[in-house]
């Protein structure tokens, strides 16, 4: 028996287990740096359906008459370092107001103080637009800013979470931080949202689901002191007949607020004593 | 002189008189530990906490995805830079926490698998997004990121998925077989929560010795005068997860001691937070 003549066999045999082996380490070496999976399907939880038990949810809003407002919780003076905060909220929408100043930055040189409003918190950056708008334009009426020359009243407003209503809430929160600086101004600032339903119902304060069926609503600012409105925004189709007995209705829920707004006002001059 | 004119000329000085008398200049000892304030599920997500510990607070929102399984990273973090806090500062601790995250320290990856009704584990995995918002900013702000993730942590809450998709069925996962159950929700199995202090080391020229002394989570004022600060970041079994240092240290018996002192407040806020849960 000849076993010399397998000998080319059993070489190239070997060849091929070694070239087997090398590719089988390339393949696990491969394997063990590549992804599993790579997808771009990433839904947010906000956009998937929902099953939900429906029966607790209706009992929890049937329970809230049309004139009462959601629990709320108002703040005068959070933070000691700051030289003015406030916090307001409003069932699940919660705004914290920071102001900083009157202080001169070295730019400002009119005869009046510049007032700055900073928002964080919102991503929608129309949104953030309009905000601003309404809280400066509503802000400014009440400040004396003549009192400032050459200052800057710098308000950063921090939306924590927003569950409707935000503007008033932030309205709220930021009229409590301007009593706790101290910043001369005309007034209290009350604010309510009020929205009107297709049967002519209102809904005082509503929360982003109880607002759905809502066809259009108000935001309403206004300086019980004075009897004077700050801000009016009106959205929504609302017939030029329901306007009027709207901002009436809303006007008489600011007013509403008002004890709430001087309780704080009152319990941080308390704390500071 | 007026103190007030001293703190203005002379920083170092004026704390350093303080210093050597043991206190700051508030009159807190030098080693007192300061009240840590949270609150959880008050600023919307799927959890949320606000905390307030030394000069600083944070709010920190939750906000879940659900994706594929895949080994893409399934947290990220967005530190939102304010007046008082810089971008790249902001950036800085982002890159800090999230590394966090990625080595597992808040919560174990396999954790974020979805579940169903019957606690079945689905071919999906949950993405969180998590937000952090200075709201005042006068000491150290990763004390108060760290105890604020895991408080928010804590607070999740995350709903059953209803997944009308067959384990045989090859095709892709549609948005629409994908639903959330709120009638069933799970919370998330999580390590155990982190702690982070933070340190200040000075060193008085004017003393005869110049020995460095150990300064828990000082004022920002503080801060500006001391040799080095040290970030301590401890976890489960009081193992020391991260240690962050800038400027010059010489004796690292203080490193234990730093190690010791925020073990020991973990412990604190640990027994205080399952009390609360």
């Amino acid at each position: 028996m000849n076993i010399f003549a397998n000998i080319p066999f059993m070489k190239y045999l070997s060849f091929l287990l070694l070239l087997f082996t090398f590719f089988v380490i390339l393949f696990i070496i491969f394997v063990s740096r590549m992804p599993t999976i790579r997808s771009n399907l990433s839904i947010p939880l906000t956009h998937l359906n929902r099953i939900d038990d429906v029966r607790m949810e209706t009992d929890d809003v049937e329970k809230r008459s049309a004139t009462a407002f959601r629990p709320l919780c108002v703040k005068c003076g959070v933070f000691g370092a700051q030289d003015g905060s406030g916090y307001a909220e409003f069932g699940n929408t919660r705004v914290l107001a920071q102001i900083t100043g009157p202080e001169g930055d070295g730019k400002w040189e009119e005869a009046y103080a510049k007032v700055t409003i900073t928002l964080k918190g919102v991503e929608n950056e129309t949104k953030v637009a309009e905000l601003r708008a309404d809280m400066t334009s509503s802000l400014s009426a009440v400040i004396f800013v003549n009192k400032y020359p050459g200052k800057v009243i710098d308000i950063e407003v921090t939306v924590l979470s927003d569950d409707g209503g935000v503007l008033s809430t932030a309205i709220t929160a930021v009229t409590l931080a301007l009593a706790h600086s101290g910043i001369e101004h005309m007034g209290l600032t009350a604010s309510a949202h009020v929205t009107l339903r297709q049967n002519g119902d209102y809904i005082t304060d509503p929360s982003t689901s109880e607002a759905e069926d809502a066809i259009g609503g108000v935001t309403f600012a206004f300086v019980p002191n004075l009897g004077q409105t700050t801000c009016v925004n009106l959205y929504g189709r609302i017939p030029l007949k329901a306007t009027s007995p709207l901002l009436e209705f809303a006007r008489q829920r600011a007013i509403a607020l008002v004890p709430a707004i001087h309780k704080a006002v009152v319990n941080s001059v308390k704390e500071r004593k | 002189m007026s103190s007030e004119v001293l703190r203005g000329i002379d920083p170092r000085g004026y704390v350093s008189t303080f210093i050597r008398e043991g206190v700051y200049p508030d009159g807190r000892g030098l080693l007192d530990e300061q009240k840590l304030v949270f609150k959880q599920g008050e600023c919307g997500g799927v959890g949320s906490s606000v905390v307030s510990t030394q000069g600083v607070t944070v709010s920190c929102t939750i906000e879940a995805s659900v994706s594929l399984v895949s080994d893409a990273t399934l947290v990220d973090i967005q530190i939102e830079s304010s007046q008082q806090l810089a971008e790249k500062d902001a950036e800085d601790y982002n890159n800090l926490l999230l590394s966090l995250f990625t080595n597992e320290h808040f919560i174990r990856r396999e954790n974020l698998r979805c579940l169903d009704t019957s606690e079945k584990t689905l071919p999906l995995e949950w993405q969180l997004h998590v937000t952090l918002k200075v709201l005042s900013l006068e000491g150290s702000l990763l004390d108060a990121a760290v105890c604020a993730i895991g408080a928010a942590l804590a607070d999740t809450k995350l709903p059953s998925i209803a997944l009308d998709h067959a384990d045989t069925d090859e095709s892709a996962i549609e948005k629409t077989q994908i639903q959330a159950d709120y009638r069933t929700v799970h919370k998330l199995s999580l390590e155990e929560p982190l702690m982070c202090c933070s340190f200040g080391i000075f060193v008085d020229s004017g003393a005869k010795k110049n020995d460095e002394i150990l300064l828990l989570t000082p004022t920002l004022e503080v801060i500006a005068v001391c040799r080095s600060t040290c970030s301590v970041v401890v976890g489960k079994n009081d193992l020391m997860v991260l240690i962050r240092e800038r400027g010059r240290l010489s004796q690292f018996s203080l490193i234990k001691k730093m190690c010791m002192i925020t073990a020991e407040r973990r412990r604190k806020f640990v027994e205080s937070l399952r009390s609360v849960v």
